[in-house]
């Protein structure tokens, strides 16, 4: 090996010594660094199943919770997947509450319907008078309808012995048939 | 600190390459030495295996020169050796020059190295280049030499053959093996036309007296080398007299080191081998380096592999809680927007305000967990302290500014405005966002 050979290995020495400080160790480092965040990902995953393996009865509890629920939800959902059907439905239940509660109906707005996911949400105002008597009986008379009809907001206002307010309430129903139900 | 500095000065540079230099031969010399597993004699033209008894005659044995008749011998009577088994020559003793010495020099190295310089004033009738064997550890005592020429033809003429010749060793010397080394000895040792007898006292070699046999014959060289024997004061003899004593001896040689000549084709052997031994040395720590290396990826490996194994067995063990949460997560999407809506108990709120209001209300808002009140309290800002330290309300605050009012009999006409507790209607429509038709 003459001298030029010696350079030119020493060159390819030096050269192969900086890619390795400069390219392969921080690579192998990297690769090791992700090693770890792995396991570490995968140690936090096992935990979180070991406790939901533990929590079993505790889901299956709480599922079946769920399902009596929203068997109850069911009986509570207006019937229909037409905005103005679900509208009328709507304003028949709130005008039975004012009825049935000696309150007087004013004035009742135009439905107003949107949808939430695959729910038709129907908003209805209405404006109505009471005596300070029969205050009590309506309230717990719509908080009775709930969750037919929620109370989005309320308003009351006293003109010497009479109530004057409005009030908003929210019905439910299906945008689109639950899956399974013959169209 | 101190010693490492005075060390540092006292050993130069080229003391260090010298010692290095002398450690190096020194270990090819172990190692040449180590790969001996063969002892061969030559004896009155006869190169005899000690151990077995078994000889061949040099004479019949083809070849030009000495080196080629002892190596082609070797050859015959070492059919199966291969090239990495030493041989060990034993040569007869009186073909090695012997020089006595005094020289009080401290470090082994050293003093070969002054013998070594001194060869040509020891032995001025010899100018070739020699090789030396002394035990250096001794101040004084005999140094054994060998022409170098003849040890440096020996090891091509037996690398010919395929067989590796590691050293040399004067054959009287051979017999220092059937004794303790530590014992006084008196070796004899004569063939057809020699006789050599060398004192062994004190663990070194003392005295190493040559004698041709056609000199003896001479009354006055005989009556020289009884005197000269005679003042031998070992009194252990040893003795091989003949071929006979030596075919008999069943003689298995542990070559003594410092005694021993190398051949420089030997020694050469001998330093390949070192360099084997260090690459395999090295290849081994770039091994256990690299393994080392390894061995923190190596742990995330298994690791990873045997939380694999367990995530695997969990989810088998936990079918049932993930299908019963998914059941519960697919109902809450589906009716969170029922069962999630913001419960807003107006009664509750009014007979909560009418604690602290008491008939004074005269307007009442509650608009998506917003509650706005107008009507007359004596202390207004007595009035928001109480609404915000209660439980169902919070963010009380004024919403108009207090006026007197009716001769000041209700007091002071409030506006306040306060939120209900449990009720987010942001959240609620972040969650289940409307869109409007």
């Amino acid at each position: 090996m003459n001298r030029n050979e010696k350079n030119l290995l020493l060159v390819a020495g030096l050269l192969f010594a900086l890619l390795l400080v400069v390219r392969v160790v921080p690579f192998v480092a990297g690769y090791y660094r992700q090693g770890r965040e792995e396991i570490a990902l995968l140690e936090e995953r096992r935990s979180r199943l070991q406790a939901l393996t533990a929590a079993t009865r505790e889901w299956q509890e709480r599922a079946r919770l769920k399902q009596a629920e929203v068997a109850d939800l069911a009986s509570w959902v207006f019937p229909g997947n037409d905005p103005n059907l679900v509208s009328s439905s709507v304003q028949r239940a709130l005008r039975q509450v004012v009825e049935g509660s000696n309150v007087s109906l004013r004035e009742t707005g135009v439905a107003r319907y949107s949808r939430v996911g695959q729910w038709l949400r129907v908003e209805q105002d209405a404006d109505f008078s009471l005596g300070q008597e029969a205050m009590l009986p309506f309230l717990a008379a719509l908080e009775a309808q709930r969750p037919r009809l929620q109370v989005a907001a309320f308003s009351l206002n006293r003109n010497r012995r009479q109530y004057t307010g409005s009030l908003t309430v929210v019905g439910f129903a299906r945008a689109v048939p639950p899956a399974g139900d013959a169209p | 600190m101190k010693a490492l500095r005075a060390l540092l000065s006292r050993v130069s540079p080229a003391d260090a390459i010298a010692a290095a230099r002398a450690l190096l031969a020194q270990t090819a010399q172990q190692d040449i030495l180590a790969t001996v597993t063969h002892c061969l004699l030559v004896h009155d033209g006869h190169l005899l295996n000690p151990l077995s008894g078994e000889y061949r005659s040099l004479d019949s044995t083809e070849g030009p020169t000495f080196a080629d008749a002892v190596a082609a011998a070797a050859r015959q009577l070492l059919p199966g050796s291969s090239a990495g088994e030493g041989v060990l020559l034993l040569l007869p003793s009186a073909q090695f020059i012997a020089t006595r010495y005094q020289l009080a020099l401290g470090g082994a190295s050293l003093l070969r190295s002054a013998l070594a310089l001194q060869a040509h004033t020891l032995i001025p009738a010899y100018d070739k280049e020699l090789l030396l064997a002394v035990d250096a550890t001794r101040s004084e005592g005999v140094a054994l030499w060998y022409p170098a020429e003849q040890a440096a033809a020996l090891f091509p003429a037996f690398e010919a053959q395929g067989l590796l010749l590691a050293a040399l060793l004067p054959r009287a010397l051979a017999l220092l093996t059937e004794s303790p080394r530590a014992q006084d000895l008196l070796i004899s040792d004569e063939d057809a036309t020699h006789c050599v007898q060398l004192e062994w006292r004190a663990g070194s070699l003392r005295s190493w007296l040559v004698v041709a046999r056609q000199d003896l014959d001479d009354p006055a060289f005989a009556e020289q080398w009884q005197t000269e024997t005679g003042r031998a004061t070992a009194t252990q003899r040893l003795a091989a007299r003949g071929w006979d004593d030596w075919s008999s001896r069943r003689l298995h040689v542990k070559p003594p080191e410092c005694w021993c000549f190398f051949p420089s084709g030997a020694l050469k052997h001998g330093r390949l081998l070192w360099q084997r031994k260090q690459r395999r040395a090295a290849g081994r720590a770039a091994a256990a380096a690299l393994l080392l290396a390894l061995l923190p990826f190596l742990r995330n490996a298994v690791e990873l592999a045997w939380l694999d194994h367990q995530l695997a067995e969990l989810r088998e063990q936990s079918t049932e809680a993930r299908e019963s949460q998914a059941s519960l997560l697919a109902l809450d999407d589906e009716w969170g927007v029922i069962a999630d809506y913001p419960h807003q108990d107006v009664a509750r709120v009014l007979l909560t305000l009418n604690q602290y209001i008491n008939s004074s209300l005269s307007g009442f808002a509650l608009d998506r967990g917003v509650v706005d009140i107008v009507g007359y309290a004596q202390d207004p800002a007595l009035l928001v302290e109480q609404l915000a330290e209660g439980e169902v309300f919070y963010d009380v605050s004024q919403s108009r500014s207090s006026s007197g009012g009716e001769g000041g009999l209700r007091g002071d006409r409030f506006g306040i405005r306060l939120r209900l507790n449990g009720v987010d209607f942001e959240d609620y429509e972040a969650r289940h966002p409307p869109v409007e038709r």
